[in-house]
């Protein structure tokens, strides 16, 4: 027999608690001179038959009443012949649903999403309204409850599919996470999806191993029903936008569409587009050629049509998945990068780094702007692609914006003050401010250091160790190292915090620490861009440093806030509090911009969202495959009900307990009833103390 | 009655009173003077005129002195109790001529007062009730057996006593004192507890008159034990019943002047009766 809370099992002890309250009574008794005693004894004789067997029994119903409600809150579970008194019915049926756009394949007149819910209905009906059933579906892994029995299990299951990937893994994962948290009992867990490999992972074996465990570690026996919708579907070609880019050509503006087609079948085929620009209508025609094809469409526009979005769909009636016939972009000017500098306006170290985040004037996609200490609590930052901040540390509001906008996907950089700082920013602070010291002498600035320096002599704190594999520091496309080691270090201060250390001096202490904060990065360096701290403003480093920087910043930032950008339903979710509305009108208006491909806008920000690459690859696993990926887990089909089914898993038995209890309690109260008014014994008394001889007894 | 003067109560013997009893002829013997005369000279036949012979009581009053007559959890001692209602006898039939003897049992003879009828001779017996404590264990039934062979003369005996002995052999008692033509009262002292074991949680039960002990739940032997004491009670009023013994059966929390007049009364009536 096994628990579900096991934990509960302790609670045992609590049996004693009626033989313990027994001995303790009978140890707090009091002396009684009696004079009676040739009575007491021969009660006493007499009770041994009977009232004592009686008491011992009281004793043992209540022992059997405790140790049955222990029991039952332990909620027991039992196989075997125990159960076979019992129904087969599982406690809950945990139904998840695969919703990705490839559930919405047409089988005949139904889509594999409208099959899966038909399906599931058909198989519920065989345990009937007996079973507690919830739903979990793959777009947000919430449980839902479904209230009203079989009948409403449709009404809980999303109508459509989405435009998502379904990440199956996860969705496991969530399920034997729900099984561990709510304890539900016996259940099944029945999964509707297509097997569509991108969706379930295979090659993610140790995920996989994982759940596996997670799942037969239950306390109770868990089994997963498989309902595989991987019939297959009629042909089916399926469009994806890979570039929609806004180009001059000449005197022309021209809109260049890159398209790629994919369909099962390797057969040349006519395609035919409709393509919407800024809700003009157009059409085109192409010639398929194998199982994916590229192409290249291009759509005049306007020269003052500066941005805009559009969609191609591909025309086909009988195609075998209308959700994948469709692909959305938008497009617009590039993008600019834009950097923030805060410190103040009229210091070196302010300029310089002015100067490193947009260093070519002529290059108009990279700008940068100072912005004074004090006027920092007026920037929200959203549009800055990094912000390089040399001033004390943030606090209160103004860190937190920072923080967001960091969360969020920016880039912010730190530098030293020259005084103490003992403020701390997302658990990264300033240590302790230390000059470059030889023989007791210190130096101006670098220069005099390297004027003090003998022949093949480094004097100041050197670096000695950088990544030079990844981030800001890496190696150049070249293979050229940056001169990180040739830097002289004449004053720093040390970075405290659980950052990664991507340089560090001799000593150890860190140069460059980084910390990613949600989508985005914080970074820590120990020297200011100033002569009396290092050479860094030679621009040999730092200069570098911050344009990789900023391109990362920028390609950070552009998934989500730029203009011109395509995302991936379901991948690139809304933020918190974000409110993308559907730039498309009409009956699209209501669109989920987390669940469905669109053109979406949030103020002024514009981005198109299509499925995810991974869903237009239509490989189903086959259903070995499947069950090797649950490992000892049970499998079953929907179409199995073999005898070695539910039949044999074990069943909760806590109601028995109970029942046990109460009837343990009904009999302990019946054992305890004091006996009638007309079998109790009573001694006859008189006023007088004449005793009539017909009332002698 | 049987006494050896003249008293307030009916003698069995003829005697010289002015109450007329019944005639019976004459047998050589008797007294001449007591033939009727006047019967003698209307019919010739010698008649001797016999009267009712009025006497006096004498009582013991036997009280049980064992140490379970000290028991007295719900109202007063057994045998304050017994104190009372033997003290208040004696002062009654002492100041009705009657002669009061006085005898208290534990293991053996505590005390033995032979009766007498002046009003020092109460003292006396107050005295010896006063100084009197429970001890021992009961010794009644092996002193009441010695006690109807000393008595030679028929007497009123009023046991006071909880019986706690051996029924059939305070049975074998009451027969004795029936045989010795004793005319006897029983007054069966038991505390209210001892009545309906009125307890709870376990008690240590000490045997008042010996170290016997015994650990035990009264709300288990409760019922067990009103059956003994039941049955043990009905034995007892039976055997009374049988050996024509007036007996009472008293709680101590009853109060003892109803139980005394009561008793009196009774007597009364009956003597009544028996005229």
């Amino acid at each position: 027999m096994t628990f579900l809370q096991p934990f509960m099992l302790w609670g045992l002890l609590l049996g004693l608690l009626p033989i313990l309250i027994h001995l303790f009574n009978r140890l707090r008794h009091r002396k009684l001179p009696w004079a009676a005693m040739m009575f007491l004894r021969m009660a006493n004789r007499k009770s041994t038959k009977y009232a004592k067997i009686r008491q011992w029994l009281v004793l043992l119903f209540r022992m059997l009443a405790v140790l049955a409600l222990i029991f039952a809150l332990s909620r027991p579970l039992a196989g075997g012949w125990v159960k076979g008194v019992m129904s087969g019915k599982p406690d809950v049926i945990l139904i998840l649903v695969d919703r990705s756009a490839s559930m919405g394949a047409s089988l005949g007149e139904q889509t594999r999403l409208e099959r899966a819910v038909e399906t599931m209905v058909e198989s519920a009906k065989a345990y009937g309204d007996g079973v507690r059933y919830v739903v979990m579906e793959h777009t947000d892994e919430r449980p839902r409850e479904v209230k009203g029995g079989v009948a409403a299990l449709p009404n809980v299951v999303g109508k459509e599919a989405t435009d998502t990937a379904a990440d199956m893994p996860t969705l496991l994962e969530a399920a034997a996470d729900w099984f561990v948290e709510t304890k539900p009992g016996i259940g099944e867990i029945w999964v509707a999806s297509d097997l569509q490999s991108s969706n379930w992972d295979p090659a993610a074996k140790e995920r996989w191993s994982r759940l596996s465990g997670k799942l037969q570690g239950l306390p109770q026996t868990v089994r997963v029903r498989l309902m595989a919708l991987d019939e297959p579907m009629p042909d089916n070609v399926s469009v994806r936008l890979l570039e929609a880019a806004r180009q001059r050509v000449a005197d022309q503006v021209e809109l260049v569409l890159k398209l790629e087609f994919t369909r099962a079948s390797s057969l040349p085929v006519e395609l035919d587009l409709a393509v919407n620009i800024e809700g003009e209508d157009k059409s085109a025609s192409i010639a398929m050629e194998g199982a994916s094809h590229e192409n290249e469409l291009r759509f005049p526009l306007r020269k003052n049509d500066q941005s805009g979005w559009g969609r191609v769909e591909l025309l086909d009636q009988a195609d075998g998945n209308a959700r994948d016939n469709v692909a959305y972009f938008v497009y617009g000017e590039p993008i600019q990068a834009q950097s923030v500098v805060v410190g103040a306006p009229d210091r070196f170290a302010t300029r310089f780094l002015k100067l490193a985040a947009a260093p070519d004037p002529a290059n108009t996609n990279q700008v940068s702007r100072i912005v004074a200490p004090s006027a920092a609590g007026q920037e929200t930052w959203t549009d800055s692609a990094m912000v390089l901040w040399q001033a004390p540390l943030p606090s209160g509001e103004e860190a937190e914006r920072l923080t967001n906008y960091a969360k969020a996907g920016g880039l912010v950089v730190f530098f030293p003050e020259d005084t103490g700082d003992p403020g701390s920013f997302n658990g990264l602070s300033w240590g302790e401010l230390k000059r470059f010291e030889q023989d007791g002498k210190t130096f101006d600035n670098w220069q005099a250091l390297v004027a003090a320096e003998d022949e093949q002599q480094h004097l100041g704190f050197r670096i000695t160790s950088y990544s030079d594999r990844e981030g800001p520091l890496q190696r150049t496309e070249e293979g050229l190292y940056l001169p990180v080691d040739d830097l002289r270090v004449n004053q720093r201060k040390a970075i405290n915090g659980d950052g990664m250390v991507q340089a560090s001096f001799e000593d150890g202490v860190p140069w460059l620490m980084t910390k990613t904060i949600g989508k985005g990065q914080v970074i820590f360096c120990g020297t200011q861009p100033n002569d009396v701290w290092s050479s860094v403003t030679e621009g040999l480093v730092l200069v570098p440093m911050l344009q990789r920087l900023l391109a990362e910043g920028e390609a950070m930032l552009s998934g989500r806030y730029v203009q011109g950008h395509l995302l991936a339903a379901g991948d690139d979710r809304a933020g918190e509090g974000e409110r993308w509305v559907s730039e498309e009108g009409g009956d699209h208006s209501a669109k989920d911009f987390n669940l469905e491909a669109g053109v979406y806008r949030m103020g002024k920000r514009v981005v198109a969202v299509n499925r995810p690459q991974r869903e237009d690859a239509l490989i189903s696993l086959e259903e070995p495959e499947v069950r090797s990926l649950f490992g000892e887990v049970p499998v079953t089909l929907s179409q199995e009900r073999s005898a070695d089914g539910v039949a044999d898993d074990p069943q909760e038995i806590w109601r028995w307990f109970l029942v046990a209890m109460a009837l343990a309690l009904l009999i302990e109260g019946l054992l305890v009833l004091p006996k009638g008014a007309d079998e109790r014994v009573e001694i006859q008394r008189t006023a007088t103390g004449k005793v009539p001889t017909q009332q002698a007894s | 009655m049987v006494g050896n003067i003249v008293g307030h109560h009916k003698s069995p013997f003829r005697g010289s009173s002015v109450e007329f009893a019944e005639y019976r002829k004459y047998v050589p013997g008797d007294d001449p003077r007591l033939l009727d005369w006047r019967v003698l000279a209307r019919t010739d036949r010698y008649y001797i005129r016999e009267f009712e012979a009025d006497t006096n009581l004498r009582c013991y009053v036997v009280i049980d002195c064992s140490k379970s007559m000290s028991f007295g959890e719900k109202g007063t001692r057994k045998f304050d109790y017994a104190r009372k209602i033997a003290a208040t006898l004696s002062y009654m039939l002492v100041h009705q001529g009657d002669a009061v003897g006085l005898e208290i049992f534990d293991d053996g003879v505590a005390t033995d007062i032979p009766p007498r009828r002046n009003p020092l001779h109460l003292r006396y017996i107050f005295d010896t009730l006063a100084a009197a404590e429970p001890r021992g264990e009961t010794g009644l039934v092996n002193e009441l057996h010695q006690f109807a062979e000393r008595i030679r003369q028929r007497a009123m005996v009023i046991i006071i006593s909880d019986c706690f002995c051996d029924v059939d052999e305070l049975l074998n008692c009451f027969e004795h004192l029936h045989f010795q033509k004793h005319d006897f009262a029983l007054f069966h002292l038991l505390d209210p507890l001892e009545l309906d074991l009125d307890l709870d949680r376990p008690i240590r039960f000490q045997d008042m008159e010996s170290s016997d002990v015994l650990l035990a739940e009264p709300e288990i032997i409760r019922e067990q034990y009103l059956e003994a004491v039941q049955e043990y009670l009905v034995k007892i009023h039976e055997g009374c019943n049988k050996h024509n013994a007036d007996y009472r059966r008293v709680a101590t929390d009853q109060p003892y002047d109803q139980i005394v007049a009561d008793f009196l009364v009774e007597r009364e009536q009956l003597a009544k009766g028996r005229g």
